[in-house]
């Protein structure tokens, strides 16, 4: 029997064992679909005792003006606001605070804007089209609640008292939207490295700012890997930084994931404890090789753990257990020497610990590229395996995908080989490291 | 009621525009489209579910909740070309959930075998391949095949979806379907 046939008998036998629940999943959907996210009708202002303030800081000529100089004046901009959530999207307004131009800086940004035509509009309209086309198309919602306002204009002074009217007025937006608002704003003060860095990563100035002012300030990570997290991850990372910049108001959404607590359970239960007998603990959330992950420690008093927890599915990417009452015990020469030596022996775990995580990043990537890329290692495999390397060369000739469909149980059997060298390491440190106190 | 089969001329591209379409008009609240989504990748989901979980009802429960969950969570969705793969995501962080909340392992026992109404309409061949595929097979070993078989994933699609090296799955696959071949071919004689 073929693979292909295999597969269709066992698709037919489980497309009949499928129970037909359909009707009492729609029902569900629509009894749960009860809130209508809707922009209620906002309180009217008094928009031009309002503008005033800020349009007479931004008005560039007063009186005299030409009808052309009065096109030139309307369609000027003085002051540029930019919206981030994942969608990105930029304002330009003129001295009345009249938009002059919106524009998408990304594909989900262009989503937003659709077909909307806001040249005239005033601003406060404008934002309040955007951030309820943002509600209705999920892109805000309980579970990424996190808006980046940034805004730059020559007049600090506006700029910050726009700054913080928007802050107020997006986080009313959302709150009646039924989501509970968390808005970053800051002024955008671009220097030629942050439009170079806005540029080449196709970011708006405001979203290249925030990164920037994390990276600075949290060396573990690079501009690079944070480029494509939306403001919401963004929000959750820099929770415990400063961003002098910046300000803060509501809390991110945890919500799309496990949960810092759910995640917490897990690394105990990992480690074979309750939350009763740790005596203190940690967590924060990560970005770690291209994923969200709770980062957590905690200590039963003679052991301390270390657990990188995926937020999204709870699962254990990476554990480490040390023995404190052995880097902490008072033991005169043999504790100096054991100090000294656990340097060099956790180096040296740590240095095979990153090649291993090279090599499996290496080995998961493209299948025939890898191949292609590991002739070594798979000629000393052949060789040690004894003379398979030239009744490889003469069945198979060059087609190495061939030879690694044939051959998968004995290279993934190599694989963990090379994976255990590198595993011991971590052994022979804890054995060597209990031995010197029997 | 046994659901609609895909055609045997469908591949994988055009299963993926369709689905995308599906989830685009589900957004839109078209609940003909959302049925249509149902039926053609709820098998995928219930094998997968009743593979990890074991326990008939606990995988019906999470497949209805996949389900809502996909209505509620359609207008997110943003198309990468790998609808399929979205899909299982969702059944497989329900999946963890319920296994965490559970205090320990189960299989698949005699009563959920007689409990699987389906079972009784079904060919003594298909119903032979149900209970080979979820009794014969080490778990790996039946997540591998049935993603491959019944939600259609290549193999480097599961691969990223269980976290494992090509190697492995590209194994632990041939290895499963030499069990089964084995236990189809034998019992057919």
């Amino acid at each position: 029997m073929e693979d292909r046939e295999l597969d269709r008998k066992v698709k037919q036998a489980f497309d009949g064992l499928t129970p037909e629940i359909f009707d009492s999943v729609l029902s569900d959907c629509r009894r749960q679909t009860g809130k209508v996210v809707s922009m209620k009708p906002r309180r009217k202002r008094n928009l031009l005792r309002r503008a005033a303030g800020i349009a007479a800081a931004l008005l560039l000529m007063v009186g005299g003006v030409s009808a052309a100089g009065l096109w030139r004046l309307e369609n000027t901009a003085v002051a540029s606001v930019s919206l981030d959530v994942n969608p990105s999207v930029e304002i330009k307004v003129n001295e009345k605070e009249k938009v002059v131009s919106v524009t998408a800086l990304n594909e989900d940004g262009q989503e937003i804007i659709a077909n909307m035509d806001f040249e005239g509009s005033s601003l406060e309209v404008t934002v309040n089209a955007l951030i309820g086309s943002m509600l209705r198309q999920g892109y805000l919602s309980v579970s990424a609640n996190s808006v980046l306002v940034s805004v730059e204009s020559t007049d600090s002074q506006q700029a910050a008292a726009l700054e913080q009217r928007l802050r107020e007025e997006i986080g009313g937006l959302l709150e009646s939207g039924g989501v509970s608002a968390a808005v970053l704003s800051q002024q955008v003060n671009a220097d030629e490295e942050l439009r170079t860095l806005a540029e080449e990563y196709g970011l708006s100035l405001g979203k290249a700012q925030l990164i920037r002012d994390i990276t600075t300030q949290d060396s573990r990570y690079r501009f690079a890997d944070l480029v494509g997290l939306t403001i919401n991850q963004l929000n959750l990372l820099s929770e415990e930084l400063t961003l002098g910049g910046v300000q803060r108001s509501g809390q991110a959404s945890e919500a799309g994931y496990i949960g810092s607590g759910e995640a917490m359970n897990a690394a105990l239960a990992d480690a074979g404890l309750s939350i009763d007998r740790i005596s203190a603990s940690f967590s924060r959330m990560d970005w770690e090789d291209g994923r969200m992950v709770y980062a957590l420690a905690f200590d039963d008093g003679e052991n301390g753990y270390e657990y990188t927890v995926e937020a999204l599915t709870g699962q254990i990417i990476s554990s480490v257990k040390e023995l404190r009452t052995v880097l902490e015990q008072d033991a005169g020469e043999a504790g100096q020497i054991l100090q000294e030596q656990t340097g060099s022996m956790a180096d040296l775990v740590q240095e095979q610990s990153q090649s291993l995580e090279e090599w499996l990043s290496d080995a998961s990537g493209d299948w025939a590229e890898w191949i292609r890329t590991h002739d070594e290692e798979i000629e000393r495999w052949a060789e040690e395996s004894g003379g398979q390397w030239e009744a490889w060369a003469e069945q198979y000739g060059g087609d190495w995908e061939a030879w690694a469909r044939d051959h998968a149980a004995e290279v993934e059997s190599w694989a963990k080989e090379q994976g255990r060298k590198w595993e011991n390491y971590g052994e022979l440190w804890e054995s060597w490291a209990e031995s010197l106190f029997d | 009621m046994p659901l609609n089969c895909m055609t045997p001329a469908d591949d994988n591209a055009s299963r993926s525009t369709r689905l995308d379409q599906y989830l685009r008009l589900t957004a839109e609240n078209d609940a003909r489209a959302f049925e249509r989504l149902y039926q053609e990748t709820a098998p995928a989901v219930y094998a997968y579910t009743l593979s990890v979980l074991k326990n008939r009802q606990d995988a019906e429960d999470v497949l209805h909740d996949c389900y809502v969950s996909i209505y509620h969570s359609a207008k997110g969705y943003r198309s990468q070309g790998r609808p399929m793969g979205w899909i299982m995501s969702i059944a497989k962080n329900l999946c963890f959930q319920t296994l965490r909340r559970r205090s320990r392992t189960e299989e698949l026992d005699e009563e959920d075998w007689a409990r699987l109404p389906a079972l009784q309409g079904m060919s003594d061949e298909e119903r032979m391949t149900v209970r080979a595929c979820l009794s014969a097979l080490r778990d790996d070993e039946q997540k591998v095949l049935l993603l491959h078989a019944v939600a259609g994933f290549k193999h480097r699609e599961i691969a990223d979806f269980l976290e494992l090296p090509l190697s492995t799955v590209i194994s632990k696959y041939n290895r499963a379907a030499k069990k089964l071949k084995s236990i189809l071919e034998k019992e057919s004689v």
